[in-house]
């Protein structure tokens, strides 16, 4: 915060006439300081209008999810009567119960998984030192950058041969080799730790994997829920690899492909496709705002390039 | 204690013995390393330079899953070039949108987060509520879209009927629809805008106060201070940016679907409005997963795979000379 403050006081032009005549006189301080107010406003206001339009969209979902089928196919922006049964109708008109079990099965497994072979992946990429490890990291970036598409028509002809396809194994399996973005990121959070804490237990005559597990691993908790929780809000995300494995077996549909088809399937109900929307949603934002530090930290970290 | 032990005993015998002491736990901690990167190893072979080899084999074949791959030379990128009616308009539109789209997200995301740089209190709320549409999956997000732009009752047009403006039929017109999708990413910014601000605050204050000691203002010290030290930040932000614009696919996919609605089924309405919205990956998912054209999906994927290698490595080549060939 600190940090803010100061940059604040120096952007102001006015300090540099400061400078130039080495004396600042009470009546040019009082004018200092209101140029600096009304920049501060001048600042919050582009803030708030930009935000009013990135908000708004979220605001006329909530406000459509309440809404009486009839009201939704109107251009009427307020709910009247409210309707809260939408969040109880929109469970008889899909099998969303289903879809939830689908979705949060697969993001967990895949979470856990990828966690379990990361980890120690990304603790030899950080602490151990080695012939070729740079180079090596290298590689696991240009996978992690890799878009999917380029390698996708070898993996289903792979998983169509296992007898894979219709099935959620492909979405969960491969986790269990590394993530390569989750290897970015834990590797990332774990070079910024000392390395005298490890030195000290090997001393000790410890294993590595014990090291691993009971001294370093209690030290990067926060790093490895922000990596999990990125892990699981991108399986909850993905619509391309279900669409793929699972896009023709409506018993393994996820939230995203049963959204997709939502309005295909059930015409014009714009208050229900709100309310199904708001409910997929949810379980994200509340996960973010519990662990909105970590997960902050970790978004700034992927984009430093070290 | 071992050190002691080993000057009582005599130099020549110690030496030996701790060679092949330090031998065994080398050889011991290059096999712990292994076994530690072993499932990433066992990974990248498998899921990355397996596939993209034999996708290119497959790109010099027929293949269609059922029957086993047949060689034809260059006949997909022949088909590629003239043949396709739908990749090139999927061409067209995937690069004006990867032009037009890149920057105006990444000029928003750093304007945004310089001005959240710059104010006094309330940066950590601004960046959660700046956030919070980015929580939204995709597939939620342009949905959510479809609705607030749809073109009869939706709140957009509403608003643009009550202030007497023109009301666009948005995704239902080809000339409007990409800038639905414009605003539909710029909507789902928060990663960037959250990368750029903590590079910003990372900025050394120093540096800032030299800068203005050399009486540099506010537009001069952006350019010559902020911009040169987050410049890494923000290539890597414009590569990621590119790359993504280049595979863009579910909301396309899903706004095609959803407005596209009623002429039969889901394969028929990519790209609705009249291939407006026809993107690279919606073509090469259509021709391998629903045509099983397989060996010509794996040649898009190789059009796409280069495409991603060369943006990355012009933007690389050109930003190093850019921010160090002349300093030095």
């Amino acid at each position: 915060m600190t940090h803010n403050v100061i940059e604040t006081r120096v952007s102001s032009p006015r300090s540099q006439n400061e400078y130039e005549r080495g004396t600042v006189s009470k009546s040019n301080r009082r004018r200092n300081r209101r140029r600096d107010f009304l920049e501060g406003v001048a600042r919050h206001s582009i803030l708030i209008v930009v935000l009013i339009f990135f908000l708004a969209p979220m605001l006329f979902i909530i406000l459509t999810s309440v809404m009486s089928n009839s009201q939704a196919l109107t251009s009427e922006l307020w709910p009247n009567p409210i309707e809260w049964s939408n969040f109880g109708d929109v469970f008889d008109a899909v099998p969303l119960v289903r879809y939830f079990f689908n979705t949060i099965l697969i993001a967990v497994l895949f979470t856990l998984f990828c966690l379990v072979s990361s980890v120690p992946v990304a603790y030899a990429l950080a602490k151990f030192r080695f012939k070729g490890r740079n180079a090596l990291f290298v590689v696991f970036i240009a996978a992690m950058m890799l878009p999917p598409q380029v390698t996708v028509v070898p993996l289903y002809v792979l998983y169509a041969h296992l007898g894979w396809t219709g099935t959620p194994l492909p979405l969960v399996v491969p986790a269990l080799f590394g993530d390569a973005f989750t290897i970015f990121l834990l590797r990332q959070f774990f070079v910024s730790i000392p390395q005298s804490y490890i030195e000290a237990a090997r001393l000790d005559g410890a294993s590595e994997l014990r090291l691993l597990w009971s001294v370093f691993i209690p030290m990067v908790k926060p790093a490895i829920a922000a990596a999990g929780l990125f892990a699981f809000f991108y399986t909850w995300n993905d619509f391309f690899n279900p669409l793929l494995y699972v896009g023709s077996n409506p018993d393994w549909y996820t939230l995203s492909i049963a959204l997709s088809q939502f309005r295909s399937v059930h015409a014009v109900q714009w208050n229900l496709a709100m309310a199904a929307t708001i409910l997929f949603v949810l379980p994200v934002v509340v996960l973010f705002f519990f662990a909105q530090r970590s997960f902050v930290r970790g978004i700034a970290l992927s984009g430093v390039k070290e | 204690m071992t050190s002691i032990t080993a000057e009582v005993h005599g130099r020549t015998v110690d030496a030996r013995a701790r060679g092949a002491a330090r031998r065994r736990r080398r050889n011991r901690s290059r096999l712990t390393i292994l076994a530690f990167l072993s499932p990433g190893l066992v990974g990248l072979v498998v899921f990355f330079l397996y596939p993209l080899a034999a996708n290119l084999y497959y790109s010099f074949t027929h293949f269609d899953l059922m029957n086993s791959a047949v060689w034809a030379g260059l006949a997909n990128y022949r088909f590629m070039l003239n043949g396709d009616r739908q990749i090139g308009d999927a061409l067209v539109n995937t690069l004006v949108f990867c032009v037009i789209a890149v920057p105006v997200q990444l000029l928003f995301a750093l304007g945004v987060a310089s001005v959240m740089a710059r104010v006094r209190s309330g940066a950590g709320i601004y960046r959660t509520l700046f956030y919070l549409p980015t929580l939204l999956p995709p597939v939620a997000a342009t949905l959510a879209f479809t609705f607030v732009l749809n073109p009869g009752t939706g709140p957009v047009n509403a608003i643009l009927k009550a202030l007497g403006l023109p009301q666009p039929l948005w995704f239902s017109d080809p000339a409007y629809a990409k800038s639905g999708l414009l605003m539909l990413t710029v909507w789902g910014i928060g990663n960037t805008i959250v990368i750029l601000l903590a590079a910003t605050l990372e900025v050394p204050v120093e540096l800032q106060e030299a800068a203005q000691l050399d009486g540099a203002n506010g537009t001069k010290r952006f350019w010559h201070v902020t911009l040169p030290s987050i410049a890494p930040v923000l290539l890597f932000s414009t590569i990621i940016g590119v790359i993504q614009s280049l595979q863009i696919f579910t909301q396309p996919y899903v706004v095609s679907t959803i407005v596209g609605n009623g002429s039969g089924t889901t394969a028929d309405n990519l790209g609705y409005p009249q291939n407006s919205m026809l993107f690279f990956t919606e073509v090469l998912y259509q021709q391998g997963f629903r045509y099983f054209n397989m060996g010509y999906a794996a040649a898009l994927s190789m059009v796409l795979f280069a495409a991603t290698l060369l943006v990355t490595l012009v933007l690389v080549r050109a930003t190093r000379r850019q921010f160090h060939g002349d300093g030095g």
